[in-house]
């Protein structure tokens, strides 16, 4: 009996220790050991608990405790095992993955669409003569220099050394035949980019020299350039338009590789003049914006673009980086004055409007503080845009007085149509305005209507209310554009100012740029003291990106991506 | 031992004879006369509602485009002809499966729907597969003893999922196993994992309704005679539902199932616009969202064409799965 007892219970120590060692080891091994401990040195017992020795393993220098487990003291590695100092070097290449709002709806072709949401892939394919930088200022880009030799002709100067992902090589002829099929090709010169550079009459050149001359003073050439893509003319031949809808060739730092319906994946164009520093990059299309921060923070997307307030405030601001930039682009409700009687066809009252609506207010509490108060139709990447004109107050008093000089003492009752989901916050924007009309008695009656039935009542000024929802922008970064819209003989000939008409034709016929701007700012003077809309704020786009982005910067919505990193 | 009542479990196969085949070729006929009549009907209806939402003209040319222009782009396209005639030129097109460019890209509109449906149809296919089993076994639970505590609170969690907008589904799906647990991707097509979401969500839009249904036929069916007799004749309660109750409660609900094919494009629409899905609700929204009339008219078609050759499809197999209704078609 005493035998088997013996027996039994040797059994069951063989068993205990065997588990013992097993735990041991597996905590050895385990990433709660942090590291693989080796043996201390021979005479060191593990007799103490706590105790701690020091061992070197090849060149790992590892820290054992002595530690009780299950009633044995044994060796483990410390948690924190004594640290080396290490050196992170920035890794290139990678995967750079950007959630748009949609894809451009003429794919690789980039004559069919302008702006968002095409600017942000066009950019990664293709390069324009020149670009516009934030402060408004032209940019060399395949044009490194350009020159007025007279007042209807541009020389520019190309950059050398530049070729398409396709091994053509650019210069003069690519930039003929670009600027040939939006001026005379039946199909190419009625799209929406050739409406841009209409004024251009011929060009020509060869060698890195090209010369454009155009139907009447065009000072500002080359602004109208920065919306025009450069194709590879061989390839646009050889492909044709659909073609090259599906295989775009570009000098861009990307060249596609596959466009699928809602992903397109790019590859670097590594002899590309803006060689990328991430091998390859994809650009999905989530038209939702909640859907485009939650595949941020589960980490499918490395970049979430135009993303609303409402959307921020879900995010943890320690784990990503969330980037404001102010867009050209101005928020505004536009006056219509020239369809029947209205309380807006007052002087008074337009500057009335302006004067009532708490804009400091909407920029802190809807916009996180990053909008601009608006004072004009222009922001500061504008050119055109007055930086000396003074905010409108916020002065209430001030707004009834002007309504009650101008016979309307206890206010009036207006109605707008509006668009909504293109600007951040835009709806809640145009609900306090709607308000802070209210506290000076005009109620401002708003109906929200797709852009499509918009276009059309915008393109026909067949408007049923009195004023409508208006981003003031610029393809092409110029107020020349807007002040057109808003003229006695701008296309939708909802406004008409005759003051604002001789300055119209001098903006139009100025023969130099400093002759255009002065033009510019003297309609800037008009349209603020006899304000053809109620401006509200200035844009800000939000994008959020990942921790380990870096080198992002939009400007006006064109990415260089060519300096992204992404590890 | 179960007592098997004449009438009461009718035959799955129905012998085939000589005036069966007849009159399934003529219903054949006749379904095909209908579905030139529906195509037709459908291509009218649409192609004047879209000629009143807008002019495509004007979203080509962009908001800085002149009258000129605008009137210049209408040319081009055909526009600016009256509308009787754009309609012609329209069907005549369409007949021979012509929808034309697409505005936008200048691809073809009807190869542009034809490559983006096979994605639209698998999603489809998965959810309403997920939705049988789902539907078939909860159903069936629930519609066996509704007066029973347990039963009830489900019930009431489907009543409330089926009030439960696709899109609330979709963002919390999304909220859960992506962002919380990472455990799927919430964009995309690119592997197996990437379906469990879109399929889930579409799922989540069909179920609760089907299960509802057919627990309340089930219910129905547990207090019929047969039922009664059956239990006399010593069937236990598992027997009695699967083998009495649920066969004649799933005829009803199946009609009901095929339906629900028709209504998943709208199911689709929001699960392809929250999940990135390459189908053709995306490729809907985005060619509205640019009055991009051919491809609309094309994707519309295409849906139209596939909707019917469903109903279709599932009115024939009821026709040899249930005698009553071969009966009708003598």
């Amino acid at each position: 009996m005493h035998v088997l007892a013996a027996q039994t219970k040797n059994r069951r120590t063989l068993i205990f220790r065997s588990l013992i060692a097993i735990a041991t080891t597996a905590l050895l091994v385990s990433g709660t050991a942090a590291q693989a401990a080796p043996s201390p040195k021979a005479g060191a017992a593990c007799s103490k608990a706590k105790a701690a020795v020091t061992v070197k393993s090849g060149k790992a220098v590892v820290k054992l405790i002595c530690t009780k487990l299950k009633g044995h003291l044994i060796w483990v590695a410390a948690p924190s095992p004594i640290k080396k100092p290490v050196v992170v070097t920035a890794k290139l290449g990678g995967n750079f993955r950007v959630g748009v709002v949609a894809l451009p709806t003429g794919k690789g072709n980039p004559f069919v669409g302008i702006g968002t949401p095409s600017i942000y892939t066009m950019s990664a394919i293709y390069d324009s003569l020149v670009t516009v930088n934030e402060v408004g200022d032209l940019v060399p880009s395949l044009a490194t220099k350009w020159t007025q030799t007279s007042d209807t002709s541009w020389t520019f100067t190309l950059r050398d050394g530049v070729s398409f992902s396709n091994g053509e090589k650019f210069d003069a002829n690519s930039v003929v035949a670009t600027i040939n099929y939006l001026t005379q090709d039946p199909v190419g010169a009625k799209t929406v980019v050739a409406a841009e550079i209409n004024t251009i009459s011929s060009v020509s050149g060869s060698g890195n020299t090209v010369t454009i001359n155009t139907k009447t003073a065009d000072s500002v050439l080359p602004r109208k350039l920065s919306v025009v893509w450069m194709v590879a003319p061989k390839a646009w031949e050889t492909l044709g338009a659909a073609g090259y809808a599906l295989n775009p060739v570009g000098t861009g730092p990307f060249a596609v590789s596959t466009w699928g319906a809602t992903a397109l994946t790019l590859q670097a164009n590594k002899a590309s003049w803006r060689s990328p520093k991430v091998d390859s990059m994809q650009i999905l299309q989530i038209p939702d914006p909640t859907a485009r921060i939650q595949a941020m923070q589960s980490g499918q997307i490395d970049l979430a673009v135009q993303v609303g307030p409402d959307e921020v405030s879900q995010i943890d601001p320690k784990k990503f980086q969330v980037v404001y930039d102010s867009f050209p682009q101005v928020m505004s409700l536009a006056y219509i004055t020239t369809k029947g009687d209205s309380p807006l066809l007052n002087k008074q009252v337009r500057l009335a409007l302006n004067y009532a609506v708490n804009r400091d207010a909407i920029v802190k509490n809807l916009l996180g503080g990053k909008g601009t108060a608006a004072n004009q139709g222009s922001t500061k990447a504008v050119f055109g845009y007055d930086a000396n004109l003074p905010k409108y107050p916020y002065d209430p008093t001030q707004a009834k007085a002007l309504l009650a000089q101008a016979g309307y003492p206890t206010g009036f009752t207006i109605s707008a149509d509006v668009t909504v989901g293109s600007f951040p916050a835009d709806a809640d924007i145009y609900q306090a305005v709607a308000h802070d009309l209210k506290r000076i008695g005009v109620t401002l009656l708003l109906r929200q209507v797709p852009f499509s039935e918009w276009l059309a009542e915008y393109s026909t000024n067949g408007w049923t209310g009195q004023a409508f929802g208006l981003s003031w922008n610029s393809n092409t970064l110029d107020a020349g554009r807007a002040i057109g819209l808003f003229s006695c003989s701008g296309p939708g000939k909802f406004f008409c100012n005759q003051e604002m008409t001789p300055v119209l034709t001098e903006i139009n016929s100025a023969t130099t740029e400093s002759a255009r701007k002065a033009a510019l700012l003297k309609a800037a003077q008009i349209n603020y003291y006899n304000p053809p809309a109620l401006y509200i704020v200035g844009q800000v786009d939000i994008n959020v990106l990942g921790s380990m982005v870096k080198g992002f910067k939009n400007v006006n919505r064109y990415f260089e991506y060519q300096k992204i990193t992404v590890r | 031992m179960t007592l098997q009542v004449e009438g009461i479990s009718p035959p799955l196969v129905a012998p085939v004879n000589r005036w069966w085949g007849y009159s399934f070729i003529r219903l054949i006929l006749s379904r095909a006369g209908q579905l030139v009549i529906l195509l037709w009907g459908v291509s009218t209806l649409l192609f004047f509602l879209l000629r009143f939402s807008g002019d495509p003209a004007t979203i080509m040319a962009g908001d800085n485009a002149s009258t000129k222009f605008v009137d210049e782009i209408r040319v081009q396209y055909g526009l600016n002809r009256p509308l009787f005639v754009q309609y012609i030129f329209f069907l005549w097109h369409a007949v021979k499966l012509d929808f034309g460019h697409s505005l936008a890209s200048g691809l073809p509109a009807l190869g542009l729907v034809l490559a983006q449906l096979p994605w639209t149809i698998k999603l489809s296919g998965l959810a309403i597969m997920l939705n049988l089993i789902i539907a078939i076994p909860l159903g069936a639970w629930l519609g066996q003893a509704p007066e029973k505590r347990t039963r009830n609170v489900a019930s009431s969690i489907v009543f409330i999922l089926q009030g439960t907008p696709g899109f609330v589904t979709g963002l919390l799906l999304i909220q859960l196993f992506a962002v919380k647990l990472g455990l799927l991707p919430s964009i995309g097509s690119v592997g197996v994992l990437s379906w469990v979401l879109p399929t889930l969500t579409l799922t989540a839009f069909l179920a609760p309704r089907l299960t509802r249904v057919l627990a309340s036929n089930v219910a129905e069916a547990m207090q019929a005679d047969f039922v009664r007799t059956a239990r006399a004749a010593g069937a236990s309660e598992l027997e009695v539902l699967t083998r009495h109750a649920l066969p004649n409660a799933l005829l009803g609900t199946a009609a009901l199932a095929g339906s629900q094919l028709s209504y998943l494009l709208s199911g689709a629409i929001i699960t392809e616009t929250i999940f990135a899905w390459p189908g053709l609700g995306l490729l809907l929204i985005d060619s509205v969202r640019t009055l991009d009339f051919p491809v609309v008219q094309a994707t519309v078609f295409v849906v139209a064409c596939f909707v019917f050759f469903v109903n279709t499809s599932v009115e024939l197999l009821f026709r040899i799965l249930d005698p009553r209704l071969k009966k009708r078609t003598r």
